[in-house]
């Protein structure tokens, strides 16, 4: 189908990742894609495509949008019958095989880095194994990148260094820079939003009352997302056995320790090493509690809802900079102030818009003083909520997605041609299937 | 062991420096004065217009050409330059290279070849610079740029080739041994102003004039129009504002006929809107050579302002314009257009007006706002003053300095990099075949076939 403008589109959105209740940030990404675009787009027609296994959130029949699902064979089939694509993982083939249609790829990581995170936590001991993981995923990014006709990120920095990526593989158009210097027609940063439900607790009580050590009175902080390889839990634990010392009053909770889907991601050795510690200090099962499972998206409102302060310490490298933590737009949904530790986008709208504390890397005394500030100084602690309440208009789904939507309203693309990309593409994907085929004799 | 460091200057250095002679004069003094124990020499091209007295400098000092190059290299222990020439590349074995991209190149050249020549010529020429860029990457064993979004868009390329290991990362997961921020610092002469160039002393200038100061070359991605325009509708009300176009020339392309070298028809464009608004001359001044350093000194210090206008782009998102720092030298308060870091500064710290792009109200407004309030200026002047304290050369080049008291901090591994550049270099050459057969070796046939007919320039 010829694009002419403005006619309206068959959008598929692709989500590789576990749906349903159950999901983690890919999957609430896709689910507001989906629904901010039927909705911007009402002539378009959007079909939101799920893995085999996962369920559809909401009645299929009433949804703006059709969902449906998917088996890497059935992909060919929906691009076929779609005339823009988003994904974060397309198979090699399907430019080749699908020219015509145009390919949004949502990349809102740098993946590298979290692989050489996530490696360094489960291949440490066999360094040759890991480096050539390493490299295969690199050449998957490799292969992934020269699909794009438009690429999303989260922020700014991510555009940054996706921009030094396809300008190393030739993947910039030197006219197409003429026509659009900023790249703003080929690369833009998309960040997470935050949800627009009612501040309303559903009524059913899963920390205060739920858990034996959380009374009615007690402070609540709250620890958001699975404790990963690059999360700093030891400091804020560190913090707290301070704060305990002085007010018995003060309680922890890690919520959502395992990834759903990805099988022991988030119980590593950085999860290990937390539980020990908490033990260690003695505050385990009385001031600091753990959720393993990982908790349904409808109801981490009531979690949030019941908790005071957010809390949230890492470590200042490259995968704080480049980050944009999904964790924290929930937590900037229930308006709870926030302390976090400095070098990443949301730390600096933290601290200008003065959303919360932002602390030192692992600066214990910082993060117990902020603790203390937070529940001692009502004042500071209202004012950081209604900063989060201004702050949280500009930060929802449709502003977000309005680069998607124009998009979509508009292919109007920058990319390379796509002729001469088939020739990068091919290259890549002779590499990353060489690469895949080696893999297999590496233990 | 004295550590032997060789700064590798692919410009002129001497009375008449641009950036990159500025910036290589400036390591080699830094290294000199802050590691004692080491041998520094500042290499310049032969064919270089260079007047540098080696007598005058207390480091080394030589010039080279093609031959004597390698030998150069081969003396030295640390090579720092912006680009190795292919055949200093085999001692990367050996020798520890810092890569010194205090301008992200890819994106200027990107813009640089905007128009001449036709888009199969002109990505034929990008080609081969972009794989030479993955290949000078790959030998590198620091890399130093401006400012963190440079940073960013390098890290970027190197984790995109494969060159950010695990064996990198579980050392450094800040990246900084390998990539490091050192921008360029500002000179280290004290502002002290000497006999008037302009002030009741050039036709045209009155002693009580406001002198708004264009202190840099005039190349594509400026926004020469809009300022142009601003400064017309400025000049209605404010008669005694001047606009000073200090040098047009660049001086590497000394040698080339006027408004014939890089930017040339850029400043041909500026010239034909200034007389179309009636401004040439009487509001708007140019200087059609490049100033010499004391030349540009006595400019700076006796101007009210500096401004800069250019267009949302990737260069300026990336750019670390020099000429800023020559502003902060002055403690200029400046009027610049929004979208690269130093703009951030400006308005953070107070150090001027910073407006969109291509917005001619807001320029208007803020050219006026620094005409008329000289409280305002004044506060400006304070906080550049400040400022100006953390761009001295010996703060901004203390990453490097750092490196070459300890190179063996270096965590690449050459052996694993070993396959990948051969295969860069392979991918390089084929490219850099195609360009020459293709566009090279016809120019030549052209000239020889069509003699004095006018060939596009080659960049």
């Amino acid at each position: 189908m010829a694009d002419n403008g403005s006619a309206p589109q068959r959008i598929l959105i692709i989500c590789g990742n576990t749906f349903g209740p159950r999901m983690s940030s890919p999957g609430i990404r896709a689910r507001h894609m989906a629904e901010v675009l039927s909705a911007a787009l009402p002539e378009s027609r959007v079909t939101l495509a799920i893995p085999h296994g996962s369920e559809p959130i909401g009645d299929p029949a009433t949804l703006p949008y059709r969902v449906t699902h998917f088996s890497p064979m059935k992909v060919p089939r929906l691009i076929f019958e779609h005339d823009i694509v988003i994904a974060n993982e397309y198979p090699a083939v399907a430019m080749a095989a699908f020219p015509w249609k145009k390919f949004i790829l949502d990349y809102y990581t740098i993946y590298l880095l979290e692989w050489l995170e996530n490696s360094r936590d489960t291949l440490l001991t066999r360094p040759r194994k890991r480096q050539f993981y390493m490299a295969t995923q690199q050449r998957l990014v490799r292969l992934q990148l020269p699909f794009a006709d438009f690429l999303l990120t989260a922020n700014d920095r991510q555009k940054d260094y996706y921009t030094g990526a396809m300008i190393a593989l030739g993947l910039v158009d030197p006219r197409a820079y003429d026509r659009d210097p900023g790249l703003h027609d080929l690369i833009e940063p998309v960040p997470h939003g935050v949800r627009d439900d009612p501040l309303v607790h559903s009524g059913k009580r899963r920390l205060r009352g739920a858990y034996a050590g959380i009374g009615e009175h007690d402070h609540v902080i709250i620890w958001n997302g699975g404790i990963l390889q690059w999360y700093d839990p030891l400091t804020l634990l560190r913090a707290l056995a301070k704060v305990v010392e002085r007010r018995d009053d003060v309680k922890l909770v890690f919520v959502g320790g395992a990834y759903p889907g990805l099988g022991t991601m988030g119980l590593g050795k950085r999860f290990q090493e937390t539980i020990e510690l908490a033990k260690e200090l003695d505050l385990y099962n009385r001031h600091v509690f753990f959720d393993l499972s990982w908790v349904p998206y409808e109801q981490i409102k009531d979690y949030m809802l019941e908790a005071d302060i957010a809390a949230c310490t890492y470590f200042d490298n490259l995968e704080t900079h480049f980050s944009f933590r999904t964790r924290f737009v929930d937590v900037f949904w229930a308006e709870l102030p926030l302390i976090c530790t400095h070098g990443d986008v949301l730390a600096d709208v933290v601290r200008e818009r003065g959303l919360g504390v932002v602390v030192p890397e692992g600066d214990v005394d910082a993060v117990a003083e902020a603790i203390e500030r937070l529940i001692a100084d009502r004042d500071f602690y209202e004012q950081c909520r209604r900063n989060i309440r201004e702050n949280n208009k500009r930060m929802s789904w449709e502003r977000s997605f309005e680069p998607v939507v124009r998009f979509c309203r508009e292919p109007r693309s920058t990319a390379l041609a796509k002729w001469r990309r088939v020739g990068i593409l091919a290259g890549a994907a002779v590499e990353w299937m060489a690469s895949r085929g080696i893999g297999v004799w590496i233990r | 062991m004295t550590t032997r460091v060789l700064v590798l200057c692919r410009a002129a250095v001497g009375s008449k420096m641009a950036s990159p002679g500025i910036r290589s004069y400036n390591i080699a003094r830094v290294l000199h004065q802050a590691l004692p124990g080491a041998q520094v020499t500042l290499a310049s091209p032969a064919t270089s217009p260079s007047d540098l007295d080696a007598a005058s400098v207390p480091f080394g000092y030589e010039r080279y050409d093609g031959r004597s190059l390698a030998g150069l290299v081969a003396r030295h222990d640390i090579v720092v330059s912006a680009r190795f020439p292919l055949k200093v590349l085999p001692y990367a074995r050996t020798r520890r290279f810092v890569l010194d991209l205090y301008t992200p190149f890819i994106t200027e050249w990107i813009e640089m070849t905007k128009g001449d020549p036709g888009p199969a010529h002109r990505r034929a020429w990008l080609e081969p610079q972009r794989k030479d860029l993955l290949i000078q990457l790959g030998v590198a064993d620091l890399v130093l740029c401006a400012n963190v979004r440079q940073r960013d868009l390098i890290a970027g390329m190197m984790g995109t080739v494969g060159y950010i290991t695990p064996h990198v990362y579980d050392y450094n997961p800040t990246l900084d041994r390998l990539i490091r921020v050192a921008p360029l610092g500002i000179r280290d002469t004290a502002p002290v102003p000497g006999a008037p160039l302009l002030r009741g002393v050039r036709e045209g200038f009155g002693p009580d004039d406001f002198i708004m100061i264009w202190n840099g070359t005039i190349v594509e991605w400026y926004d020469l129009d809009v300022l142009l325009r601003a400064v017309a509708r400025v000049a209605e009300r404010h008669p005694h504002v001047r606009l000073f176009f200090m040098g047009t020339e660049h001086p590497d392309s000394a040698g080339s006929k006027p408004l014939q070298g890089l930017g040339g028809g850029a400043t041909r464009k500026a010239l034909r809107l200034a007389s179309e608004l009636g401004i040439l001359d009487r509001n708007v001044f140019f200087n059609f050579t490049w100033a010499t350093s004391e030349e540009t000194q006595q400019y700076l210090l006796e101007s009210d302002i500096g401004v800069c206008t250019y267009f949302d782009s990737l260069e300026t998102r990336y750019s670390f314009r020099v000429r800023y720092l020559d502003l902060l030298w002055a403690k200029l308060p400046m009027v610049i257009t929004r979208g690269d870091v130093v703009a951030e500064m400006v308005e953070q710290r107070e150090l001027g007006i910073a407006v969109p792009e291509g917005d001619l109200d807001a320029l208007t407004a803020a050219l006026e706002r620094l005409v008329a309030d000289p409280a305002f200026r004044e506060r400006c002047r304070a906080n550049l003053a400040a400022v100006r304290e953390e761009f001295t050369w010996e703060r901004t080049l203390q990453p490097l300095v750092d490196f070459c008291a300890d190179p063996s901090q270096s965590l690449v591994r050459r052996r694993e990099r070993v396959l990948p550049l051969t295969m860069r270099a392979f991918d390089w050459a084929l490219s850099r075949a195609h360009y020459a057969l293709r566009f090279e070796t016809r120019k030549k046939l052209g000239e020889l076939m069509h003699p004095g007919r006018e060939w596009p320039t080659d960049w």
